[in-house]
């Protein structure tokens, strides 16, 4: 498929880049593509959930949030190696997943959207007033971890490096999710559920599971936000966190995988330009776009991207349906 | 605790949940007449309280806010619902409710481009201001008047869509679409009526919570809160819930504001997960 | 310069090569102060993180104007450029702005965000990057002490110098009983801290208190606490701030609070400009402490607020405008003792630690905590004319905020020097 070149073209790219920093543009860009990985790992969890098995939650702040929380903790308090919070995070958010998931997966559509919005409600309002995690003011102050003796994630270059690998490997992760057969039973829980219960599946368990998964991905993008930010703040835990992830999802293509990294990168880069030019109006702006994408190609970017390719094929491949 | 303190924080819930009516009654008419659940109502509502300020500031003139600002809001409801929901009907719903997140962000951000950050307030005319008291309790004349508004709102509502033309209409498509289409009735032209009454009705609530509340450019989250907490409690598509779900919201509001201030923002989601999970319906089914 | 005439050298004949050389001469002679100059005036890049969006972005703009007025006014006035960013009021996007516009925008300094968690964050992050920030609001108490950083400078005032100061005053203006009221967050509980431990320990009486929580609309209930509480307080005192203190206002004076003189006095200020027409008629005769107000009478506030509106024509200057305005001053004042040289940071904030001046403010100096040791006043606001006025009822002093010791609000500071 012509596409795998490009992704292998921009991941080139994206490994070289590092190395033109200060001489042909500042290292704030590699600050900004590791911010890109980083909900990109997240958004890809979300998919997974959203885009294939057809749940949209509005409440992934939860897991981002909670992740960084964890990590920062313990990185701050008790080791700052990494590995000990990233297990401890994994772990927690799958059990937290594995709650939430249980009471919430009885429910679909827009009760499922309330649910999940009412219970990261639930952790905003807890994060901002536990003096132990720093209540209102948040968690400052949070060591970069080190990853192996002697190597920590302290530089710019170092971290981002790191956060692409977690991409990576989180996108391939999905992806042979997806392409199994439990990913084909996903996509029959989104398509149509009865149906596929009829053929004996147990849809609630999917769902379950795959919430948990999509839970396990944005804890670990938390901890990496924690690391990164050296800093957590409760209001990872606000609605507009989740709203976020469902824009990145949705101007990328749900259900896609490749989407939400577009998706990512596009808000997060649109959304600095903007805000740089037009301080005063950018989020009326990324709403607008937001809106328009809906009315006219819910599918984002992959599915625009994916009619051009048809039409330019069409006008390659005479004779070819 | 005494009589007249209890009293008091009765009536101020009776009053802040008469005020929810207005919103919360718009939200649920949309979402059971149409099956949209607008997350830009509390925009709509904020843009009720802009315009009603300006209106105010121009003219002088309270009343005249009161019309003309749910006036221009449900036309700019209409406007909202013709060009960008209509196109998504029969759509997965989803799609309706995240587009409507982008029009509250495009909301939110032009009322602070045209009315600027600083905090606003409708100055209600002199017979307004004061306040009354009976039974040892003092009672703002504002508050008095609009829980008899709402009251009156309300009823004039409950009536309309029980007994006539218009109500059964409405009442008739959202069961069945296409009978309703059937009977020659253009159902899309419904749809946006409806629509423009719940913009209507959410800017009249905007108007006379601008009157006794500061105006800022963050309201609206708050008020769709509100709004959605009322909707899911009360049972979405009900009129009934919506107004029985504003009396206990505001009153818990002003109980739990009293006695357990921590408290009272997280119990108000916990009372949200609750209902969501045992009773999702709410605690009316639609009607 | 120097490079032409290299160019000239290497490649012509005799000449060619005296005639540029002449041309050369003659075009450094007239345009030779100039060049020279403008190398030893580098570029001075001064960075913002304010909030332009939502409730605060009138603060934000206003701190903003101020501090552009203090540079215009100084010798830097053709060398300084700025950078602005919103942080949205959030500490991850005031981190991530802050980091952009010392990466990217290379700025030598940084006016920091408004809001206490943001540049608590903020600072911590720049301590290991050894970069300069100033804050005009932000004063999150601990910053003051146990998290003070020798780059972090807080020009404006702190919860301990807006409270403890109105105690001596209360006692002796309006009398023994306070009711104590706070926004249910930090800055709420910090305000009502300072003020109640040393108001009791004079022999004061907390005859109540309530914390609302941040947007509150709905007062009623609190008021009635008030109005029924027993004995009857002197005055209400406490923190709660915006959009929440006007609802309050309105609310007190509709619940008749006004009418039975029970002042409101505010911590923190409060009844400033941009939020008096939105109380109207029910702010007046109420108080706030404050370092600063638009109507203070003195020869350097005239001059401020003359210069301001010639700057700013039709824009309010009020108390944000005011503390970007002393940002600015000692940023200058920081670059004066630098050589001008905004490169030279440790100087710079040598600089600053030693200013010692005369503002619209008032003596205004930086204690060692970098904290700012402020003048303090209480003021009432009164009516004349259907204009809002605020009246200097009292002025309490000088304070910054102790740093050392077992009663030090923000716990003890140790800066590194």
């Amino acid at each position: 498929m012509k596409h795998r070149y490009w992704i292998w073209i921009i991941l080139a790219a994206l490994i070289a880049f590092p190395w033109g920093a200060h001489t042909f543009y500042s290292s704030f860009y590699i600050s900004l593509l590791t911010r890109i990985f980083i909900y990109a790992i997240i958004v890809v969890g979300f998919d997974l959930l959203a885009g294939y098995t057809g749940m949209i939650s509005y409440g992934h702040a939860m897991f981002f949030g909670t992740g960084a929380y964890l990590t920062g903790m313990v990185l701050k308090h008790w080791t700052p190696w990494f590995w000990p919070p990233l297990f401890l995070t994994i772990l927690i958010s799958a059990v937290i997943a594995y709650i939430i998931g249980f009471l919430s997966i009885r429910t679909r559509e827009i009760y499922f959207v309330f649910l999940t919005f009412a219970f990261s409600q639930f952790f905003f309002v807890t994060a901002h007033s536990w003096d132990f995690i720093g209540a209102s003011n948040g968690l400052s102050a949070v060591p970069k971890p080190i990853i192996f003796p002697g190597i920590s994630l302290s530089g710019d270059n170092s971290f981002y490096y790191f956060a692409l690998a977690a991409l990576v490997a989180g996108y391939l992760l999905a992806l042979l999710i997806t392409q199994s057969a439990f990913g084909k039973v996903m996509v029959g829980v989104r398509e149509n559920e009865e149906r596929t219960k009829f053929l004996g599946y147990d849809t609630r368990k999917t769902i379950l599971r795959v919430f948990i998964i999509s839970g396990i991905y944005g804890g670990f993008a938390g901890g990496l936000m924690a690391a990164f930010n050296s800093f957590v703040s409760p209001n990872l835990y606000h609605p507009t966190v989740s709203g976020e992830i469902i824009m990145m999802a949705l101007l990328g293509g749900m259900g896609t995988l490749v989407g939400p990294i577009i998706g990512s990168g596009l808000v997060i880069i649109l959304g600095d330009i903007l805000s740089s030019w037009l301080a005063e109006s950018w989020m009326m702006i990324l709403g607008a776009i937001f809106a328009a994408v809906i009315l006219f190609s819910p599918g984002g970017v992959m599915a625009i991207s994916q009619k051009i390719s048809q039409r330019m094929k069409r006008g390659t491949d005479l004779g070819h349906p | 605790m005494d009589l007249s303190l209890l009293l008091t924080n009765l009536l101020y819930g009776v009053t802040i949940g008469s005020a929810l009516i207005l919103i919360a009654s718009g939200l649920s008419l949309t979402f059971g007449v149409m099956g949209v659940l607008n997350f830009a109502h509390g925009g709509l509502c904020m843009l009720g309280a802009y315009f009603g300020y300006t209106l105010v500031q121009i003219s002088g003139n309270f009343w005249l806010a009161m019309v003309l600002a749910p006036l221009i809001v449900g036309g700019i409801g209409i406007l909202m619902e013709s060009f960008t929901i209509r196109p998504l009907y029969g759509l997965n719903p989803l799609y309706q409710l995240l587009l409507t997140v982008g029009l509250a962000m495009i909301i939110a951000n032009a009322v602070l481009l045209f009315w600027g950050g600083d905090q606003l307030s409708i100055t209600l005319p002199g017979y307004f201001r004061g306040y009354v008291t009976f039974f040892g309790i003092f009672y703002p004349r504002f508050r008095l008047f609009v829980l008899f508004f709402s009251a009156a709102v309300a009823l004039i509502l409950w009536i309309t869509i029980r007994r006539s033309k218009w109500g059964i209409v409405i009442r008739a498509g959202m069961h069945d679409l296409e009978t309703v289409n059937a009977f020659g009735i253009n159902i899309y032209r419904v749809f946006s009526y409806v629509f423009a009454l719940g913009a209507a009705l959410a800017a009249l609530a905007g108007v006379i919570i601008g009157s006794m509340r500061a105006i800022n450019p963050e309201m609206d989250f708050e008020l769709l809160t509100s709004a959605l907490l009322v909707v899911v409690i009360g049972g979405m598509g009900s009129f009934r819930g919506a107004v029985v779900g504003s009396l206990l919201l505001g009153i818990t509001e002003a109980f739990g504001a009293q006695f357990f201030t921590g408290a009272a923002k997280f119990s108000v989601w916990v009372l949200m997960v609750v209902v969501l999970l045992f009773r999702p319906e709410g605690l009316f089914k639609e009607n | 310069m120097k490079s032409d005439e290299k160019q000239v050298r290497g490649g012509l004949n005799r000449r060619e090569f005296l005639k540029g050389t002449a041309a050369a001469a003659a075009a450094t002679a007239v345009s030779g102060p100039f060049f020279l100059a403008q190398a030893a005036k580098p570029e001075i890049r001064v960075g913002m993180t304010l909030t332009y969006s939502g409730v605060y972005a009138m603060v934000g703009k206003r701190v903003e104007n101020g501090a552009k007025l203090a540079f215009a006014l100084s010798k830097y006035k053709d060398q300084v450029k700025f950078f602005t960013e919103d942080t949205q009021g959030k500490p991850n996007v005031a981190i991530e702005k802050t980091l952009k516009l010392f990466e990217k925008d290379q700025v030598h300094m940084l006016v920091g965000p408004i809001a206490g968690h943001e540049s608590l964050a903020v600072s911590e992050m720049l301590k290991p990057k050894k970069k300069l920030m100033l804050l005009a609001y932000g004063a999150n108490i601990k910053l003051c002490g146990e998290s003070c950083s020798r780059y972090t400078f807080l020009c404006g005032h702190t919860p301990w110098n807006q409270s403890y100061p109105a105690v001596d005053w209360f006692l002796k203006t309006l009398g023994k009983k306070v009711y104590l009221i706070g926004a249910d967050y930090s800055t709420g509980h910090e305000v009502v801290k300072f003020f109640k431990e040393p108001f009791e320990k004079k022999g004061g009486q907390v005859v109540g208190s309530f914390f609302s929580p941040l947007g509150t609309t709905e007062f009623a209930p609190y008021l009635a606490k008030i109005k029924s509480a027993s004995p009857k307080p002197d005055g209400i005192f406490g923190f709660i701030g915006g959009n929440d203190l006007i609802n309050f206002v309105k609310q007190y004076a509709e619940f008749g609070l006004q009418k039975e003189k029970i002042p409101i006095i505010v911590g923190l200020g409060g009844f400033g400009p941009a939020l008096l027409p939105a109380m109207g008629d029910a702010a007046v005769g109420n108080y706030h402490v404050f370092h600063y107000s638009y109507w203070l009478e003195n020869k350097e506030n005239e001059a401020f607020k003359a210069a301001y509106a010639k700057m700013f024509p039709g824009e309010l200057a009020d108390e944000s405008a005011i503390l970007g305005y002393e940002v600015g001053t000692m940023m200058v004042k920081g670059l004066d003792v630098a050589g001008g040289n905004p490169e030279e940071t440790e100087k710079i904030i040598n600089g600053i630690e030693k200013v010692d001046y005369r503002s619209p403010r008032g003596h205004i100096k930086m204690d060692p905590n970098h904290v700012a040791n402020v003048p303090i006043y209480l003021f009432q606001v009164q009516k004349k004319d259907e204009k809002f006025f605020l009246k200097t009822a009292a002025s309490v002093g000088n304070f910054g905020t102790p740093y050392s010791g077992p009663d030090a609000p923000g716990g003890e500071c140790k800066m590194s020097k």
